[in-house]
């Protein structure tokens, strides 16, 4: 995206050509990554089993994409999302990022100093926003610690910087002094987006960033997000559960299930034909809002729960609930993420013979 | 018309005395709920759709309490109870929780006591309404916990509700609700907290019974897709206000409040595809110390008219039979600014 014409005000909305997302660079590759939780028992606090969070995904993050993750609570999409910050320690895997002078860099093996430059790089939003903002701290020390400690300004200059942040997520400057409790939902997840971008980040990962918000301001969030990805050539990795939120904003979608990708494909190829019956099922899910598609349409609806991730089901996780389960393989072998046609990965056994519906467009 | 009604909502007003002053939380409310139909509340969070359902139950949290208004249940007989003229604590209201009007909330795990066990919350609200014994009252429960899925649902009389997951504890609250088949089911946001796939269960688990048990449900909203889903009748709030209604169809397709229309433009359609712009309403909802005068949406709205939305107060117009919209575009104006005066002294 950097080396692409400057844009116009209308065509920077349109979306990009698949050709040149699937040439883009990748940002980062996450490779066979893996987080286990022990379980402790006892008095002895023994290890009595672990819960398989993420258990060995791969996928890369092109530069200047949005990256949708989706799937249900406990899929472990969060959890992802925290380990390639380093905020877990991932059990195994690679997570290689490219810097800026295209040297790659393994995040996985460097001390917490050497993280440090990343972590200047790699920028986290959160859900709440009531939570994930320091009650004690004004608005100035929310945004402004960050540089302090990363030594980018001090003093006045800090100020006006922060100021200037402000004002590019839609708040007043004057708004510096006050602290949180001040602001509305809208306004204080401004300020974490503002905070996010402190450092001058190249990925940001928002995990959840507009769930807690009132429809009308999750729309001037949305906006904001889009906005300021045209501005400062940001990658984003939005982890939601929200599809309706994730087509809109995502260039590619990937699709978790219990620790495991289901499936990665361009957002619109995701949304018009899935290839792996859990995204089926989970498109299907999705309220409409328009009351006559809503009247027409045929639901599938999943039996049972999600897998616990503790103690998974044998083969394919998905085959106890999956329609098309021919109870013998998808029960004894685990598919493995494949890449079923150029640039979508799917992990079924039986991807090529299902004949799946998506979302009409 | 009046006797397909089964409860009548009008001008109710409920109001929180706080030291720093009285939030108007709703502020004179009215709506009817159909029979044997379901009605979607929509607004967002502030617009009072709680505090509403909340007021009919009378469970409103101190400082808060019904300033006006009626609210009128129409049981069978004939008969009709003002539901806002009776005491809080009193027995008739009593006698109407949990048998002629239910409700289900948002997070099951905090309408649900920890310390006691599914079958006892199950058989405590029918062992108070009605004549049964204990056996009977479980057996009820056994037969609702298998009408909303609940698997080996004998087993899970004895159980607790942390042992169960967040769509199950739903399931429990659903089938706690409809154990004395109440003639009104008011469901507060009961799938907000919960996954897409479950939330789609829900509800169907919801339609099937409501169906079979032939009772009207009020579904508390935010989420206009479960609207559209589940709808049949809509009133969509602001500020403590019913700003509109009408059928689910005439919402969607034929929109008249600002209000109304910029929701519906707000949100991500699935079928409008990846990265259009987003119409967002500007600006944020008004503080509830601080709410415009007038019209309460014209510091938002698109079609504002200048020098009238912020004077005149909108009464309700009917622009169709059945439709209800508070909005000066659809009052004669002239004649409102005539006999205008106390309006603008109350707003």
């Amino acid at each position: 995206m950097s080396d692409s014409p400057s844009f116009s005000a209308d065509d920077s909305l349109a979306p990009m050509p698949p050709s040149q997302l699937l040439d883009a660079r990748p940002l980062l590759e996450v490779k066979d990554l893996k987080m286990h939780f022990p379980i402790r028992k006892g008095f002895f606090q023994r290890v009595a089993g672990h819960v398989k969070a993420v258990d060995g995904i791969s996928f890369d993050i092109k530069q200047g994409e949005t990256l949708g993750l989706v799937g249900e609570s406990g899929c472990g999409k969060s959890t992802t999302g925290r380990c390639l910050l380093r905020v877990y320690e991932p059990t195994a895997g690679e997570i290689v990022y490219h810097r800026e002078d295209e040297a790659k860099v393994d995040l996985t093996t460097l001390s917490n100093n050497e993280l440090k430059p990343y972590r200047r790089n790699i920028r986290m939003i959160f859900q709440d926003p009531q939570s994930s903002l320091n009650p004690r701290m004004t608005v100035l020390d929310l945004v402004g610690e960050v540089m302090r400690v990363n030594n980018i300004a001090k003093g006045q200059e800090l100020e006006d910087r922060v100021a200037d942040l402000l004002k590019k997520v839609g708040l007043r400057p004057e708004y510096l002094r006050r602290y949180p409790h001040a602001f509305s939902g809208g306004e204080r997840q401004r300020i974490g987006v503002a905070r996010a971008l402190a450092t001058n980040p190249r990925l940001i990962i928002a995990d959840e960033a507009v769930s807690a918000l009132d429809v009308s301001v999750q729309a001037q969030t949305i906006n904001l997000l889009q906005d300021l990805q045209e501005e400062f050539q940001l990658t984003y990795l939005f982890i939601a559960h929200d599809l309706s939120v994730v087509q809109h904003i995502s260039d590619r979608v990937a699709v978790m299930y219990v620790g495991n990708m289901a499936e990665l494909a361009p957002t619109d190829e995701l949304f018009a034909n899935p290839l792996h019956p859990y995204t089926e099922a989970l498109l299907s899910a999705v309220p409409q809002a328009d009351p006559r598609t809503a009247r027409e349409r045929k639901h599938i609806r999943l039996e049972g729960e999600v897998a616990d991730p503790a103690n998974p089901p044998s083969g394919c996780y998905f085959h106890p609930r999956c329609r098309f389960s021919d109870g013998k393989r998808c029960k004894t072998e685990r598919p493995l993420l494949r890449e079923a046609k150029p640039g979508r990965f799917v992990a079924c056994h039986y991807a090529e013979d299902l004949e799946l519906k998506g979302v009409a467009q | 018309m009046a006797s397909d009604n089964l409860l009548e909502l009008k001008d109710v007003e409920t109001h929180f005395f706080t030291d720093e002053g009285v939030v108007k939380s709703v502020d004179g409310v009215s709506y009817n709920v159909p029979r044997g139909k379901t009605l979607c509340v929509v607004g967002e969070s502030g617009s009072g759709k709680s505090v509403t359902a909340r007021s009919i139950l009378r469970i409103v949290d101190h400082p808060g309490r019904i300033v006006g208004g009626e609210i009128l249940l129409h049981r069978a007989a004939g008969e009709s109870l003002d539901i806002a003229k009776l005491d809080p604590y009193g027995d008739e209201i009593r006698a109407v929780r949990g048998k002629d009007i239910a409700m289900i909330f948002q997070e099951p795990m905090s309408a649900l006591s920890p310390v006691h066990t599914i079958g006892d919350q199950l058989t405590e609200a029918m062992l108070l309404h009605l004549p049964v014994t204990k056996r009977q009252a479980e057996a009820r429960a056994v037969e609702m916990l298998t009408k909303v899925g609940l698997p080996k649902p004998g087993d899970r009389l004895k159980s607790y509700p942390f042992e169960l997951s967040g769509g199950m504890r739903q399931r429990v609250c659903i089938a706690m609700a409809l154990m004395c088949e109440p003639k009104l089911l008011i469901a507060d946001e009961p799938t907000t907290a919960l996954d897409v796939t479950t939330q789609a269960n829900i509800l169907d688990v919801l339609s099937d019974l409501q169906r079979e048990m032939d009772m009207s449900v009020m579904f508390i909203t935010h989420d206009l897709g479960v609207v559209a889903e589940i709808a049949d009748e809509v009133v969509v709030m602001y500020l403590g206000k019913a700003v509109e209604r009408g059928t689910v169809d005439e919402i969607f397709y034929d929109p008249k409040h600002p209000y109304t229309k910029s929701l519906l433009n707000s949100i991500p359609k699935l079928e409008l595809g990846t990265r259009h712009r987003l119409e967002a309403i500007r600006g944020m909802v008004p503080h509830p110390f601080n709410r415009p005068t007038g019209c309460s949406f014209h510091t938002r709205c698109d079609e504002v008219m200048v020098g009238v939305c912020n004077k005149i107060v909108p009464p309700p117009e009917q622009p169709s039979p059945g439709r209800e919209v508070r909005c000066l575009l659809y009052s004669d104006v002239e004649a409102l600014r005539k006999n205008a005066p106390k309006e603008e002294v109350r707003a």
